[in-house]
């Protein structure tokens, strides 16, 4: 009997790691295989595969857009991480005070998490629209017609008109967690700092930040996968990379190469080249964030 | 002078918090607007209110997408992806936060490089291994690839959940003779709340919406979800705009009855437990 | 222990389970006398005609069809493959030509139906309009919807209003252009040009008046590569582009424009002609708008002797997956046979309306006015778009260079470098040949050349 506590004892975690490593590896780290395995065959996703060698990295080296894109995967990330996150921690100090309706301009602000991507398409190409787009209107009406531009269709600012659309979809969630992160945040370190003569700015920086952290860490790590990962719909509702692959990520020329290109040993290539990047600038951020956090341990 | 100093930052955090209100919460006005509006006037009253509201959009995208039987299905789908994802994260989590063993810092790195693989061309492998399985065309299949999906950021939300609550909650327990496992789910998880919330209004919504492997995986159109029978509407030449609308905005209901009818629990939750760290 | 031991038990017994749902769909019943029908998802319309074909079929022959509704268009080929690899029988399924050179044909996803096909069945179609389903003298489907082209339409009202007669010359063209600009002060022509899809449908106009409507030899030589893509004629196609916005008669708005927009814009008279495909004609039918509209011919350019539009029949149509069980290829055959003669593909063809262009001898098509007129103006002028030829990638390359040519960011010669490289890249990187039907291996060959 005390044989097998302790047998229960020291396999007792891996037990409780079990299904989700299980699951994890059928149908995550498997099709992962499976795509690394693919990068070193030519094939079109119907016919036969024919083996080439490490050529497809070599093309997939060589290939200017697929630079262009991870270029592009990186200022889209790393824009929206800190936009959504200062916008969603500003609205969240806002909110989280008392404030008139302050539940029904939280539900509201909470809105576009909601809908689907279809409707964001549709919705923000004729915001954007040239001939009868809300935006251009609003600038004539304010007398900014100078401002006036084709907003998808501009290289220079069709990344940030894309960009807009991403944040402007997720404040409302990283403004949720943000005040539940705040409401945590007991009032009595502000009321000791306040007899200390802290002022606003110490105060935030001394007490809400590093109290803040863990919901921050978890914001920025949600907010970097987003970008960085997970960013295929908006943009290929939005321009689908381009104009001249000046909004491409990596993410929409994956797919297009794959399903539209027909060449799926590249574009798993790719996926794993951008998985490795991705992967190692994730770790750095996490390590980094969670410094202290580990210090203390 | 000094009602000045004092009121104009709230008035200045006022009209912040309109502006973003109205520039994030007109869309879904605009979205039922146009569910109502006719064919033609879609093209014509883009921004305005319709001349007269056809409900029979509603009826139509009902019928014609029999959004009934899709509703239950996507209901299945995103409950039964959430009851297998939850607990199978939280088991994990609690193991590597508050355990410790040989390999924890390795199976965590491991299943945390879930968070950073672009998915996309990896559907069809995913699709191999249902096949392989005998899982595709099945609910189960779909619910199993959803869940998996979710376990990274799911293990990493609960994770640190997990930490940040005080050491010694579990001594205490099993000093009362409670066994480890006993610890775990009479104890620690009442506590962390809050990460599961997060994970579930997180993940859910994916769920929810999820029209890539939806479509690859079923083939059967009685087990098809509400995303895939949403796309019907959209054909080879012509989109009807205003049938597809109503079904979207049949979609989003659900999720925004459930938003309010959370929402209170959803941020007190939160912020009652552990993210205080 | 116990507990581990019920853990264990458990865990299996829900595997189990797992396995035995997923199972369960997964034996459909084949009496032997069924044919599996798969379609990406049609209009209510098409659905009800083809069912009413398989309910006829049923009672003539006493082979039942089991149909399958799915997915978009697009993504259809990618359905068929999942289908292919779980082996869920398919033995007929529709599919346009569009995706025939990439990805079905080179796929080897298709069947050839040379021989599968009589001679009777093909008669019963217009002429050419089987053109371009034959791909290196095999035939690889057979229309069953409407075909479609590019246009010019316009607001005729507007265009009386102003006083302005027909333009048919690019001279023509612009000074009309000017009229609208300066009464009206609104675009006067618009194209899709958000959707990049639209944009190469400008470049089988100019290059078919470029090479006197030789552009499809032109490309199959091309892409055949048997020539470069870098003579007068292709740099020229791009120039005469390039001078619609020169001319001011297309402005930087068709950039920002998708194809709702398109339709948006014009219906609210707020652009007097746009170059679309005509299948935003029912759309812009039911937006009823208050004005007459019409077809324009493509302008003339200086130095060209007639104008052209991109054009093809063939969406829609009948095939047969290359992986269908042999045993049900003969009723495949004779389900073809069956829809095809014209009482009964009158009934997919008008569903919904009868069809602009007359695709079968004896099914009349649309005796609408503008019908009348498109028929008038743009079938006589016609040639198979360009993008049923090209790959995906050299597609791709004119969504690029068009754009930037119009906004002046690329030259000409460099659109044609754009195109160029395209071509060079498929081949190093996807073994790209264009003549996929010769190039099987021998278990595809065998898989798509049904034995004699």
């Amino acid at each position: 009997m005390e044989k097998i506590i302790k047998w229960k004892e020291k396999y007792f975690p891996y037990l409780m790691c079990a299904p989700a490593i299980i699951l994890f590896t059928m149908f995550i780290i498997v099709p992962l295989i499976t795509g690394f395995a693919i990068s070193f065959f030519s094939w079109d996703g119907y016919s036969t595969m024919t083996f080439n060698g490490g050529e497809n990295y070599l093309f997939v080296l060589q290939d200017e857009v697929y630079r262009q894109a991870i270029g592009n995967t990186f200022v889209y990330a790393i824009a929206v991480t800190v936009l959504k996150n200062i916008i969603a921690l500003g609205l969240a100090f806002i909110l989280v005070k008392k404030f008139p309706l302050r539940n029904f301009f939280r539900s509201g602000i909470y809105m576009p998490v909601m809908m689907s991507y279809i409707v964001i398409g549709i919705l923000w190409t004729w915001i954007f629209n040239p001939t009868f787009g809300l935006l251009n209107a609003f600038l004539r009406l304010i007398g900014l017609e100078s401002l006036i531009r084709g907003w998808l269709s501009d290289p220079t600012f069709a990344m940030a008109s894309v960009i807009v659309v991403d944040v402007w979809k997720w404040i409302g969630y990283h403004m949720v967690l943000y005040i539940a992160g705040l409401q945590g945040i007991s009032r009595d370190y502000y009321e000791a700092a306040e007899i200390d003569g802290a002022n606003a700015w110490q105060r935030f920086k001394n007490i809400t930040i590093p109290l803040l952290n863990p919901t921050i860490v978890v914001n920025v790590l949600m907010a970097i996968t987003g970008g960085l990962v997970s960013n295929y719909d908006i943009v290929h509702i939005m321009t689908d990379g381009g104009p001249f692959h000046a909004t491409e990520v990596s993410a929409t020329y994956i797919m297009r190469t794959a399903f539209n290109y027909g060449n799926m040993g590249k574009a798993n290539a790719m996926t794993m080249i951008t998985f490795v990047i991705a992967f190692i600038f994730g770790f750095i951020q996490l390590r980094v964030m969670t410094r202290q956090e580990r210090e203390e341990n | 002078m000094t009602n000045i100093k004092k009121y104009a930052p709230k008035l200045l955090g006022f009209v912040v918090v309109v502006i973003f209100f109205v520039i994030c919460a007109y869309p879904i006005v605009w979205m039922v607007l146009c569910s109502l509006k006719g064919e033609g006037e879609f093209y014509t009253n883009i921004w305005g209110i319709p001349e007269t509201f056809m409900f029979e959009n509603y009826l139509k995208a009902w019928q014609q997408g029999e959004l009934g039987q899709k509703f239950l299905n996507s209901f299945i789908v995103t409950v039964g992806a959430i009851l297998l994802m939850v607990p199978v994260n939280c088991c994990a989590a609690y193991a590597i936060g508050r355990l410790k063993f040989k390999y924890r810092s390795i199976i965590y790195i491991y299943l945390l490089m879930g968070i950073m693989i672009p998915s996309g061309v990896l559907g069809i492998p995913t699709y191999q291994v249902a096949l392989a399985l005998g899982l595709n065309n099945s609910l189960i299949g779909l619910i199993l690839v959803y869940a998996s999906g979710s376990i990274a950021m799911g293990i990493f939300i609960m994770r640190s959940f997990f930490i940040s609550l005080p050491q010694g909650l579990e001594e205490a327990a099993m000093i009362d003779g409670a066994t480890r496992f006993q610890c775990f789910t009479r104890v620690i998880l009442p506590l962390a709340k809050p990460g599961i919330v997060t994970q579930i209004i997180f993940s859910g919504l994916g769920y929810w919406n999820e029209y890539y492997y939806a479509n690859l995986l079923l083939t059967d159109e009685s087990l098809r979800t509400l995303p895939v029978a949403a796309s019907n509407f959209m054909g080879r030449h012509n989109i009807e705009y205003t049938t597809l609308f109503a079904a979207l905005v049949i979609i989003t209901i659900p999720a925004i009855i459930v938003y309010f009818v959370c929402q209170k629990s959803f941020v007190e939750g939160l912020s009652a437990g552990a993210m205080k760290g | 222990m116990k507990k581990i031991i019920t853990l264990a038990l458990s865990s299996l017994l829900f595997l189990t389970l797992l396995t035995g749902c997923g199972q369960k769909n997964e034996t459909p019943e084949d009496d032997g006398n069924t044919l599996h029908f798969f379609s990406y998802v049609l209009t209510d319309e098409q659905t009800a005609a083809y069912e009413e074909i398989f309910a006829d079929f049923e009672e003539e022959t006493g082979i039942h069809v089991e149909a399958s509704y799915q997915g978009t268009w697009s993504e259809a080929p990618e359905l068929l493959n999942s289908m292919k690899l779980s082996g869920t029988p398919v033995d007929i399924f529709i599919q346009g030509v569009g995706l025939i050179q990439s990805p079905l044909g080179p796929g080897a996803m298709i069947k050839d139906l040379t021989n599968i096909v009589d001679e009777e069945v093909l008669n019963r179609y217009e002429d050419g309009v089987l053109d371009s389903c034959y791909m290196g003298d095999h035939l690889w489907c057979l229309p069953m919807a409407d075909g479609g082209a590019w246009t010019i339409m316009y607001n005729k009202t507007m265009f009386e209003e102003l006083g302005l007669e027909v333009p048919t010359t690019f001279d023509e063209l612009t000074e009309a252009a000017a009229t609208i600009n300066e009464e009206l002060g609104i675009t006067p022509m618009m194209i899709n040009g958000k959707d990049t899809w639209a944009w190469p449908g400008l470049y089988m106009s100019t290059y078919a008046e470029a090479t006197d409507g030789q552009s499809v030899e032109n490309v199959e030589a091309f892409l055949n590569g048997d020539k470069t893509f870098d003579g007068e004629a292709e740099i020229q196609a791009f120039e005469w582009i390039a001078d619609l916005f020169d001319a001011g008669i297309m402005k930087a708005d068709s950039l920002d424009t998708d194809t709702t927009g398109l339709v948006a814009s014009f219906v609210q008279e707020r652009v007097a002609m746009i170059f679309t495909l005509d299948s935003t004609l029912s759309d812009i039918r039911n937006a009823s708008p208050d004005f007459e509209y019409g077809v324009l011919p493509y302008p003339i350019m200086d130095g060209a002797s007639d104008y052209y539009y991109g054009y093809g029949i063939g969406d829609g149509s009948l095939c047969i997956p290359a992986f269908i069980d042999d045993a049900n290829l003969e009723k495949a055959a004779l389900f073809i046979e069956f829809a095809t003669r014209p009482e009964n593909a009158e009934k997919v063809l008008n569903a919904g309306g009868a069809t602009k262009f007359k695709i079968m001898k004896e099914v009349d098509n649309s005796d609408d006015a503008f019908v009348q007129e498109m028929n008038e103006v743009v079938t006589p002028h016609a040639v198979t778009y360009l993008d049923w030829i090209w790959p995906a990638q050299i597609n791709d390359a004119f969504c690029q260079a068009i754009p930037a040519l119009a906004s002046g960011t690329i030259t000409s010669e460099e659109a044609v470098t754009m195109v160029q490289n395209a071509y060079d890249t498929i081949v190093r990187e996807n073994d790209y040949i264009y003549a996929w039907w010769d190039n099987f291996t021998e278990e595809e060959a065998q898989m798509v050349y049904p034995a004699e």
